[in-house]
């Protein structure tokens, strides 16, 4: 998949092409979701202790919630902007827009997270190379303590990286990322196979379950942190609009990229708490998987450094999914009048948004240097990731409901499981049970980051704040209003996406329920 | 109520199978293998509900998933009778 725009002859205008196949938007959403456990089992670890799995099997069963809804919606509704544009087709321009800024905080945080985290996983050769750990160069800097330089330049300098290949284009990257994927799926196979057979001890996971059970603070910030283990789909309905027959593509990959995440995630968390102590974890949490592969009897020499090798690579590469997903949002806001076309301007010889790029890469450059201030850097970014994932999930979770009743013509090639038949004004329609579920399991972890997460209960909102004052000041100078929507024909829309998807089918389908529902208007006039 | 219905998706069964298909079988069988392992291990000795969630799911998990194997092979061999 490119972040390449295609101008359309004697248009003038920026179109996505439909280039990428099944594995690729497999492997794109991998390459965000997959990684987060590369992150996350430190840092939930340190809190959630004994009751690690349990906290993340809660985490993973909300996340399979979100999951079964945007495999839903990017599937019915193939276009760029993913779980923002749900929620503006849903409930309209303003809430789109906060759904939006929650995301595009949540893709810049990205950047820096993950960037920081691959560069975590680099310093695990750190002892190896010069002989010193990376903890070595904690220093004080004026009031800030517990600062670590030399791991902050590290990630800038990825990120500076990152910035110069998506200027350049990322195509060739993308098939990098696609087989990189590949081994990394391989080798996490692997690593739990070996690891169950030859290192777990069910009785180490009990006896730390039994005695180190964390408290309910602990326990409720845990579970908030383990939501960004699966933080990530969203990049597959981003890509919706590239991906070639999404209506048989999107269900297919989403459903499978779910189930292998979660289960990762559920068999990570439950090897580490049988195979090692909890506060190894906590004390590693810049490369937990690292030491869980170290810790393998026969392979651990070299599963250990293979594992931190991969886990760079796999968070550098979910680090470049964080620009190339903000290129993308940022391309729809645009379209839609949230925020203002400046963000579109390409570059002249390499076709790229370079003004998204080095807007938001920058935000996350801001983000990283301020998270390094912070006693912990990780901990800092994962507070505001887990804000900006659970705040935007909540919104399309309650576009989805307003959406099954204000457009249930919309053909969904893929629906949602657990429904209830309705007849709402002469129409059928189908409430979706589960996913009202998913809505309050995601409230409810929003709930929770906002009561135990200091610095996310502050920023988050702070961002919201900011890209208010930009939303506000953008539509006021453009004679748009800010709180009501402007028209938009999403009949025609949907029909164009349709036909350029080759989703004919649908498409058929769509204009017969379109027809239906005119006829029964005349009727009832 | 239409009770778990995940099938509701409109992908066609393929008229072969390619090697992401292969790859799926494998780690179905390794799936159903690994969760006898864990729950063998487990409740031969002391267990908690977490486990035996893990060792179950990866079970159920490689069953379901080989249960379409399954279903796809006799569909097959149906067809290649007519």
């Amino acid at each position: 998949m490119s972040n390449k725009v295609k101008t359309a002859p004697g248009q003038g205008k920026s179109e996505l092409r439909r280039d990428v196949s099944v594995w690729g938007s497999y492997m794109w959403g991998f390459a965000d979701v997959g990684a987060d456990t590369y992150v996350a089992l430190g840092l939930v670890m340190a809190y959630a202790q004994g009751a690690t799995s349990l906290v993340f099997a809660l985490a993973g069963i909300v996340y399979i919630m979100i999951g079964l809804a945007y495999t839903e919606l990017a599937s019915a509704y193939p276009v760029a902007g993913g779980g923002s544009y749900f929620t503006l087709r849903g409930l309209g321009d303003f809430w789109g827009f906060l759904a939006g800024s929650a995301l595009i905080l949540d893709y810049t945080i990205d950047i820096a997270l993950f960037a920081t985290a691959s560069a975590g996983y680099i310093n695990f050769f750190m002892p190896y190379v010069i002989g010193r750990d990376i903890a070595s160069f904690v220093t004080t800097i004026g009031p800030f303590h517990n600062v670590n330089p030399v791991w902050c330049i590290e990630t800038l300098i990825l990120i500076g990286f990152l910035i110069w290949l998506n200027i350049r284009g990322i195509r060739e990257s993308s098939f990098v990322n696609e087989v990189i994927g590949a081994v990394v799926i391989a080798t996490e196979s692997a690593l739990v196979i070996l690891a169950f057979l030859f290192a777990w001890r069910p009785e180490l996971l009990v006896h730390q379950w039994n005695t180190q059970f964390p408290s309910l603070h602990n326990f409720m910030y845990g579970s908030s942190i383990a939501i960004i283990s699966f933080v990530g789909l969203e990049s597959i309905s981003e890509v919706a609009q590239e991906t070639k027959r999404p209506a048989t593509v999107i269900p297919r990959t989403s459903i499978t990229l779910i189930f292998t995440v979660f289960i990762f995630a559920v068999a990570f968390s439950t090897l580490g708490l049988g195979i090692l102590p909890w506060q190894d974890f906590a004390a590693n949490i810049d490369n937990p998987i690292a030491i869980l592969a170290a810790a393998i009897p026969f392979v651990g020499l070299i599963a250990g450094p293979f594992a931190a090798a991969l886990g760079a690579l796999i968070l550098f590469i979910s680090a470049n999914t964080g620009i190339v997903g903000s290129s993308r949002l940022t391309y729809y806001l645009s379209k839609f009048g949230i925020i203002s076309s400046w963000f579109d301007a390409v570059h002249p010889k390499y076709k790229t948004p370079i003004r998204t790029i080095l807007v938001f890469a920058g935000i996350g450059v801001i983000e990283t240097i301020l998270s390094f201030l912070t006693p912990s850097a990780m901990d800092t970014l994962a507070n505001m990731y887990a804000f900006g994932a659970t705040l935007g999930y909540t919104m399309v979770f309650i576009a989805l409901i307003k959406l099954r009743f204000s457009e249930p013509w919309t053909p969904r090639p893929y629906r949602m499981p657990l429904n209830i038949k309705l007849k709402y004004k002469g129409r059928k329609v189908f409430f979706p049970v589960l996913g009202v579920i998913g809505m309050l399991g995601v409230a409810t972890i929003l709930f929770m980051v906002v009561l135990t997460h200091d610095i996310g209960r502050i920023a988050g909102p702070a961002w919201i704040l900011l890209c208010f004052g930009y939303y506000a000041w953008y539509r006021k100078s453009k004679k748009l209003p800010i709180f009501k929507s402007i028209d938009h024909n999403w009949e025609k829309q949907q029909m164009d996406v349709l036909s350029s998807a080759e989703e004919f089918d649908l498409l058929e389908q769509y204009k017969l329920a379109l027809a239906e529902r005119d006829k029964k208007r005349v009727e009832l006039k | 109520m239409s009770f778990f219905r995940i099938g509701q998706s409109d992908t066609p069964m393929p008229d072969k199978l390619c090697r992401t298909d292969y790859y799926q079988i494998f780690t179905s069988i390794l799936m159903v293998i690994l969760g006898a392992i864990i729950l063998i291990r487990s409740l031969s000795g002391t267990t908690t509900i977490m486990i035996l969630l893990v060792g179950g799911g990866f079970l159920a998990l490689g069953c379901y998933r080989l249960n379409f194997v399954i279903k796809y092979f006799k569909e097959k061999r149906k067809c290649n009778y007519r």
